[in-house]
């Protein structure tokens, strides 16, 4: 018996060690990649044709489409921020999902809304019936729309999507503040290669702790907080590493929900959001990978590193619990609808990569790390644990986590610096190494519990979030902070 | 034991590796402090030579005299005023630069290995408005670097009618500039090119150089390219030409664009043309608009009914009867209402949907 355990557990330490070997130097790659892609970016800035665009007379139109659920403590500000965004011509729609709290009053009040007559045809599927259009009496390109809660966010956004009147639509969520100039950032794309680029995603950052005036983020700081502290720090590696890596390799599946333009044209056509999945988002990207390969059609899916979307992130375990759950529930769902498209060849680098990454990794990785964690308690239970080499092995591990992080830091010193304090940076580098002592250990048992709630199948939901809404403070000197 | 000597190898690179990281992280946010404040010091020092040179006083002599980082600095802030200012102003900022040197190391420039650099001086010889540049900034239409192409077209746009030809020629050129950057290019490159443009129509000329001349001689009220624009709307074969020749015929609005346009809507054709022929008409106006506009708003396509109310709401008088009259009939009632809350929320201030 003693020797069938020390050969089960022979072979699945060297499993988790080529898991480990294979994974890390996926990460390595990838933040190489994204570095060197964002420093190109910033040496190209210079002359990126911003201001052209927004001068331009045939820039795209876009449609802002902002599904909000109970968003009373953020909305105003948010849609403030939307308005003012500097962009020659789009519209903001609101759809407001049934919310039970004052939503749509205060929306109502600062706007001065009135109801209006828009047609809406069904091309997208929907469930909620719309019940009322507003649109501002002021002149603001502002629509409200009112309808029955669905308890799905792709359901708004279908409606929102049915509703929209300009070639581009950009899902934005309602506890988001976009940059002054994140239109334009991310349009570009499809202005610079009309013919092929279908949707792009940009960034999005935590903005808890950071000061906000009149629905901008004018500075950035950490929140106080330890577990927003850790997110912020995730966001930064997610984004500014993660996602740059993927798209420079032509292998980007997830444009995330706070913020990502598409052809409307196209998206309509391959049916609108999955009002059946979690994931919405994730879903949409993929299928139109999907969509676009069954075709053969040339297609390009572009990740703009520099724009940010601001977004406020969960300050509690509870509402951060949920929320992975639904995004491990969500990811889980995606791969189980394109199962046949994981190492498929007829789907390219997102068939043969990606999908089988975001399957072995993503959606798997805390399954074989908690494994880990108990065949390292089974092999000390029964004598035949190394404890010179597992220690060895932890430390690497630790340490390799806080290189992953502590390059994000260095890339976002070195390209953006979005923030100036010093005191944010010892705090970006003490949550570096804090996060992994606690906090990786329950995100691993929150995303387990996401993939156990996969295959029952049950349904989810908005999920609710408590809001703290934008903190207004005064900014500290940007010379002296530096 | 064994394997844990490659593992504590590896430990002690990974050490080393984020040891370079923490201190590569403090010395750029240290030197950036720190060469942020001396950029403070120097444009300090300059800004009072920039303003005589706005003034028009500068003696060109005595900027020379300022000791390299001085004299940089003092170009850089000359060349970041030269987009935002206009007439005399930029005439005095682009002299200055000229006397500098600076423009023809620019024209020097366009030639040298690094994208970036040539990217960098196509953008400064576009802003100059130099003439003289516009053989390099053509060759460059060509570069193996897109974004260097791209930022060629915007530049030679700015040096106006003599870069129609090549801006055309670059959409379908081997190494090609995306139709969007030349339209705008074009734009910025004035009416006083309309006749090359008007050549664009040309049926020897590719779909996309079509579509593209189409779109710009409406958009630069070119009123004498009416009718030409009226045949290819007639007989175009590729489809966003025609849709282009519709949506210039409406900003023309001369009456000769009627005929066509009505053409455009007939049920055979595909809905997007006749969207954009809806609303042409809607800005031309007319007895025959109204009633064709009218009729739209039992169209299956709800987008195609919806740019005949919008038509209709831009018709004056008689297309606000009628649109009145059809939002009281059930079947044309959900477009023409619309319309009609958009017209009472807004009036005329914003369009409908992006031009």
């Amino acid at each position: 018996m003693t020797s069938l355990v020390r050969q089960w557990l022979v072979g699945f330490d060297w499993f988790v060690l080529a898991y480990f070997v294979v994974l890390n130097s996926l990460y390595l790659l990838l933040v190489t990649i994204a570095a060197l892609d964002v420093a190109r970016t910033l040496r190209r800035l210079a002359f990126a044709g911003h201001d052209d665009l927004f001068a331009n007379p045939f820039t795209p139109g876009i449609s802002v489409l902002v599904p909000a659920y109970n968003e009373e403590p953020v909305i105003v500000e948010s849609v403030h921020a939307l308005l003012n965004l500097r962009y020659p011509e789009f519209e903001v729609i609101v759809i407001d999902d049934g919310s039970t709290d004052s939503t749509f009053d205060r929306l109502a009040a600062v706007y001065d809304l009135v109801e209006t007559d828009r047609v809406i045809p069904p091309v997208a599927p929907t469930l909620g019936q719309v019940l009322s259009v507003h649109a501002a009496r002021n002149g603001e390109p502002l629509v409200v729309i009112r309808k029955q809660n669905a308890g799905r966010r792709s359901d708004p956004l279908n409606v929102g999507l049915n509703a929209a009147r300009h070639p581009l639509v950009c899902m934005v969520d309602a506890d988001s503040i976009l940059d002054h100039d994140a239109l334009l950032r991310v349009v570009k794309p499809f202005v610079d290669d009309p013919d092929r680029v279908v949707a792009t995603g940009g960034v999005i950052r935590a903005v808890n702790g950071s000061v906000v005036e009149h629905g901008r983020v004018i500075e950035p700081r950490m929140p106080s907080g330890w577990l927003p502290r850790i997110q912020v720090l995730e966001y930064l590696r997610s984004f500014l590493l993660g996602r740059t890596g993927w798209s420079r390799l032509g292998g980007l599946l997830i444009i995330s929900g706070a913020f990502g333009l598409f052809r409307r044209d196209l998206v309509l056509e391959i049916g609108g959001l999955d009002i059946n999945c979690i994931g919405e988002d994730a879903e949409l990207v993929a299928r139109l990978h999907r969509h676009l390969r069954d075709q053969r059609r040339p297609y390009r899916i572009a990740f703009v590193a520099e724009p940010v979307s601001w977004t406020e992130v969960p300050p509690t375990y509870s509402t951060l619990a949920r929320q992975r759950r639904r995004w491990s529930l969500g990811l889980a769902q995606v791969l189980r609808k394109h199962r046949t498209m994981i190492a498929n060849p007829r789907y390219g680098r997102i068939g043969l990569f990606v999908l089988p990454y975001y399957l072995l990794f993503e959606l798997l990785g805390p399954v074989v790390e908690l494994f880990g964690v108990a065949a390292v308690l089974i092999g000390f239970a029964f004598g035949m644990l190394n404890v010179h080499f597992a220690i060895l092995f932890a430390l690497f591990a630790v340490g390799y986590g806080v290189f992953l992080s502590i390059a994000a830091v260095t890339v976002e010193e070195f390209s953006f610096h979005r923030y100036h304090r010093w005191e944010d940076l010892g705090i970006a580098v003490a949550a570096a190494v804090l996060e992994n002592f606690g906090y990786r250990q329950l995100h691993a048992v929150w995303r387990i519990r996401g993939l156990i709630d996969s295959t029952r199948r049950r349904h989810v939901g908005w999920g609710t979030m408590t809001r703290g809404g934008f903190t207004t403070a005064v900014a500290s000197d940007p010379v002296s902070s530096r | 034991m064994n394997a844990s000597v490659p593992l504590l190898e590896a430990l002690t690179a990974l050490s080393g590796l984020l040891a370079v990281l923490a201190i590569a992280t403090t010395a750029c946010k240290v030197q950036r402090a720190l060469r942020l404040r001396r950029r403070r010091r120097l444009e300090a020092t300059v800004r009072p030579h920039v303003l005589r040179v706005l003034a028009e006083d500068e003696n060109p002599g005595s900027a020379d005299q300022m000791n390299d980082s001085l004299g940089r600095t003092f170009e850089e802030l000359l060349i970041s005023l030269l987009p935002k200012l206009r007439g005399a102003d930029r005439d005095a900022l682009v002299a200055a630069l000229d006397n500098r040197g600076v423009l023809e190391r620019a024209r020097r420039r366009t030639s040298r290995p690094g994208a970036v650099g040539r990217a960098r001086a196509a953008q400064l010889l576009g802003d100059s408005g130099d003439e003289r540049a516009l053989p390099g900034l053509a060759r460059l239409l060509e570069d193996r670097d897109p974004d260097v192409r791209t930022v060629a077209a915007r530049a030679l746009g700015k040096l106006g009618p003599a870069a129609v030809e090549p801006l055309l020629a670059a959409i379908d050129a081997p190494r090609p500039v995306p139709a969007g950057i030349v339209t705008m290019a074009l734009v910025h490159a004035g009416a006083g090119g309309a006749d090359d443009l008007a050549q664009g129509l040309d049926s020897s000329r590719s779909a996309r150089v079509r579509a593209v001349a189409a779109e710009l001689l409406g958009q630069l009220g070119v009123l004498s390219a009416t009718g030409r624009l009226a045949q290819t709307l007639a007989d175009d074969p590729d489809p966003a030409t025609r849709r282009a020749a519709a949506r210039s015929l409406g900003r023309l609005g001369l009456p000769e664009g009627i005929t066509p346009l009505l053409a455009a809507l007939r049920e055979a054709e595909p809905s997007a043309l006749r969207i954009d022929a809806a609303r042409a008409l809607g800005r031309i106006g007319g007895a025959s608009a109204v009633a064709s506009l009218r009729e739209l708003l039992v169209a299956p396509d709800i987008e195609v009914a919806r740019a005949g109310a919008e038509g209709l709401a831009t018709c004056g008088g008689t297309g606000m009867s009628a649109l009145e009259g059809a939002a009281e009939d059930p079947v044309s009632a959900p477009p023409a209402r619309e319309a009609l809350a958009r017209l009472a929320l807004y009036g005329s201030r914003r369009p409908a949907v992006a031009p």
